[in-house]
C-alpha cells in the first residue's frame, strides 16, 4: 500500500521458519487432525531444526511428525493421538526411547497456559489436575489457596512462547487474519495461543484485502496487533481437514499412520512427502490437483472410531 | 433374544442416563448409549459435545463430533472452550469416559504405562477426560474387562476417581462428585459410599463371579445385592439395530 505506515508481514513459508532458532519454544494451533499449521511444520522439518519445546493443548500429526524427524525435544500438551487412527506412533518411540520429555495438562490447563498470559497475567487458578499425577511431574501446576475462600486451586503457570505457529483461512497482508463463519467448530483457542507468544506466524489458504477484511470484521479472530508475519500457504493444513474449506484426506492420513509403523518406514515417508520437496508448492504438485480437490469436496470423515 | 457384548454395554450404559440430565458425550459406544437412551427412558437428556454442541435432536447417529447434522438441530452452538466452561461451571450432570487402566478407586490412566518418563507404552494422555471426571457432577467409566486395565494400581493417575478414598476428592479440592458407575463387557460395578470402592453389582447373562474375578488384578468386593444385569429388552435392540445403528458403525 503506497505512502502506508503499516508495516507489510507477507513473507514466504521459508522466511518465516528461518526466523525460528534451535532450541525455540514454539507453540502450535488446531486440534488433533484439524486445522494444524502443515506446512510451516514440514518447513521446520525442512530447515532441520532441533530441539524445539513444542507446546498445544490438543495435537495430533503436528506434533507426531515433528518427533519422528528429530525436531522436538520436549512436548506440552494435553493430548497427543492420531484421533480415529490409533495411537501416534512417533510419540511412542520418542517418548519410550527416552529422546522426547513431556509435560502433560488437562485439556483446560493447556488452554490455561496461555489463557493466563494473553490476559497479562502469570497463572491462572484451575481445580481439574489437582489430587493427579499431572501435578506431581508438571512443575507449571501448583497448589495454591484462594485468599478469598481458602478453597485450593492448582496455579496454572502461564506460558510465553517464543513463537506461536497458527493457521487460518484468510488475512490482509498486515496480518488481520480470520476464519470462515462456517467454522463454527472449535475456533475459541488458537486466538489464546495468538495472543500469548512473542511472535506470531500464520499461515492462510488465502490473502485478502484490508477491505475484505473490513467488510467482514466479525471474523478476524487475530489482528494485525499480534501477528508477526503472514504466509500464504493453500491447503497449508493438508492432510489435516481445515474446517469448511476442506475435509481430512483419509488416503494421505492413512498413508503416514502406516508409514509412522516404524522409524525406518517413517523416514521414507518424510523422504518422499517433505525433505526431497523444495517447498509448500512443490508439496501442492506432489500431492496433485485431483488430491487436492477431491478433499476439498467429498465428506470430511476420517473412517474408524470418529474422535476427531 | 440373544444380542452382543457391545450391545449389553451400551444397554448398561444408557440406564445411566436420567432424563433431564445434561451429558457430556464423546463418540463411540457412549454416544449410541445415549442416543438410546434419549429414544427411551430419557427424551428430555441434552446431550453434548466437546465442539460445542449443545442439545441437538438428530433424526440419526452422527458420524462424529463435528458432524455438521448435529448442528442443524442444536439449542445452542458454540466452541470448545464454551463446553469446557459448562463443565468448570458446574452445568453438566454426567460424563462418560473410557480408559487404558482403571483401579478399585475408579482412578483412570491414560498417559503412561510404566515408569512416566520412560515408559514401555506411551498412551495419548488426558484430553478432556481429566476435565470432564473433575468437574461434571458425576461420571461412569465404560471400558473393556481384563487384568491389563482392572489393576491395584494406576501407573500414572490421569483422571481421578475417589483417588485414595473417602473424602480425598474433596480435600484435594475437586468439584465433581467422581464416578457413579463402571459399565464393562463382563458386569456393572457400583461404587460403595462409604469406602469409594468398585463394587461388582452385577453381572451379565452368560457371565459368571470367577469370570469377573480372572478378569481383575485387585481384589473383588461384591455387593450383598449381587443380580444379573438385566438384559436388552427386544424393544431396546430393534431400536438399536434399526434405527440408531443400523449400518452397524459403532456396534
Amino acid at each position: 500500500m503506497p505512502g502506508s505506515r503499516i508495516p507489510e508481514r507477507l513473507i514466504s513459508v521459508q522466511e518465516a521458519v528461518s526466523g525460528i532458532p534451535d532450541g525455540a519454544t514454539v507453540a502450535i494451533g488446531g486440534h488433533t487432525l484439524r486445522r494444524h499449521p502443515m506446512a510451516l511444520v514440514r518447513e521446520l522439518i525442512r530447515q532441520r531444526k532441533r530441539n524445539l519445546h513444542l507446546l498445544g493443548w490438543n495435537n495430533g500429526i503436528d506434533f507426531d511428525m515433528l518427533i519422528g524427524a528429530g525436531v522436538a525435544r520436549v512436548i506440552e500438551t494435553s493430548y497427543v493421538g492420531m484421533g480415529p487412527l490409533g495411537l501416534a506412533r512417533n510419540l511412542r518411540r520418542g517418548v519410550e526411547s527416552g529422546a522426547v520429555e513431556t509435560i502433560d495438562h488437562s485439556e483446560t490447563t493447556a488452554i490455561d497456559m496461555f489463557r493466563a498470559t494473553a490476559l497479562g497475567v502469570d497463572f491462572l487458578p484451575n481445580r481439574t489436575p489437582l489430587g493427579t499425577d499431572l501435578m506431581t511431574y508438571n512443575d507449571g501446576l501448583v497448589e495454591i489457596t484462594s485468599p478469598f475462600t481458602g478453597q485450593t486451586y492448582a496455579a496454572v503457570r502461564g506460558v510465553e512462547p517464543d513463537f506461536a505457529i497458527l493457521h487460518a483461512h484468510a488475512a490482509d497482508v498486515h496480518g488481520n487474519v480470520q476464519l470462515d463463519e462456517a467454522n463454527w467448530g472449535d475456533n475459541t483457542v488458537d486466538p489464546f495461543i495468538g495472543r500469548a507468544a512473542k511472535q506470531v506466524i500464520v499461515s492462510v489458504e488465502e490473502i485478502v484485502s484490508t477491505d475484505h477484511i473490513r467488510s467482514n470484521p466479525r471474523r478476524t479472530f487475530l489482528p494485525r496487533e499480534y501477528v508477526t508475519a503472514v504466509v500464504h500457504a493453500p491447503f497449508g493444513a493438508h492432510p489435516c481437514c481445515c474446517d469448511a474449506r476442506y475435509g481430512y484426506d483419509q488416503d494421505e492420513l492413512r498413508r503416514y499412520y502406516e508409514a509412522s509403523r516404524s522409524a525406518e518406514t517413517f523416514e521414507a515417508y518424510l523422504e518422499d512427502r517433505v525433505t526431497s520437496v523444495g517447498d509448500h508448492w512443490e508439496y501442492l504438485d506432489k500431492v496433485g490437483v485431483a488430491g487436492l480437490l477431491t478433499t476439498a469436496t467429498r465428506t470430511s470423515n476420517v473412517k474408524g472410531a470418529e474422535r476427531a | 433374544m440373544t444380542c452382543s457384548k457391545d450391545e449389553i454395554m451400551t444397554v448398561a450404559t444408557g440406564r445411566y442416563i436420567a432424563d433431564g440430565d445434561t451429558v457430556f458425550i464423546g463418540t463411540g459406544l457412549p454416544m449410541v448409549a445415549a442416543y438410546l437412551a434419549k429414544a427411551t427412558h430419557a427424551p428430555n437428556v441434552a446431550l453434548m459435545f466437546e465442539s460445542g454442541v449443545l442439545d441437538p435432536r438428530p433424526r440419526s447417529i452422527a458420524k462424529a463430533v463435528g458432524d455438521p447434522r448435529l448442528v442443524s438441530t442444536a439449542r445452542r452452538v458454540s466452541g470448545m472452550l464454551d463446553s469446557l466452561l459448562m463443565l468448570h461451571g458446574g452445568r453438566v450432570d454426567l460424563g462418560v469416559l473410557g480408559c487404558a487402566q482403571v483401579d478399585r478407586f475408579g482412578n483412570i490412566n491414560t498417559t503412561a504405562i510404566g515408569s512416566y518418563q520412560k515408559p514401555s507404552t506411551r498412551l495419548p494422555g488426558s484430553g478432556g477426560a481429566n476435565d470432564i471426571a473433575s468437574c461434571a457432577r458425576q461420571h461412569l467409566i465404560v471400558t473393556r474387562h481384563n487384568r491389563r486395565t482392572f489393576v491395584e494400581t494406576v501407573d500414572y493417575l490421569t483422571t481421578p476417581g475417589y483417588l485414595t478414598g473417602p473424602g480425598a476428592r474433596e480435600r484435594a479440592g475437586l468439584p465433581g462428585g467422581g464416578p457413579i458407575g463402571v459399565v464393562t463387557d463382563l458386569c456393572v460395578f457400583g461404587f460403595d459410599p462409604q469406602t469409594c470402592e468398585m463394587v461388582v453389582e452385577s453381572v451379565h447373562p452368560g457371565v459368571s463371579l470367577d469370570d469377573v474375578r480372572a478378569a481383575t488384578a485387585f481384589e473383588l468386593t461384591v455387593s450383598p445385592d449381587l443380580h444379573e444385569t438385566v438384559a436388552p429388552t427386544a424393544d431396546e435392540l430393534d431400536i438399536l439395530r434399526t434405527r440408531i445403528d443400523p449400518d452397524g458403525v459403532y456396534l
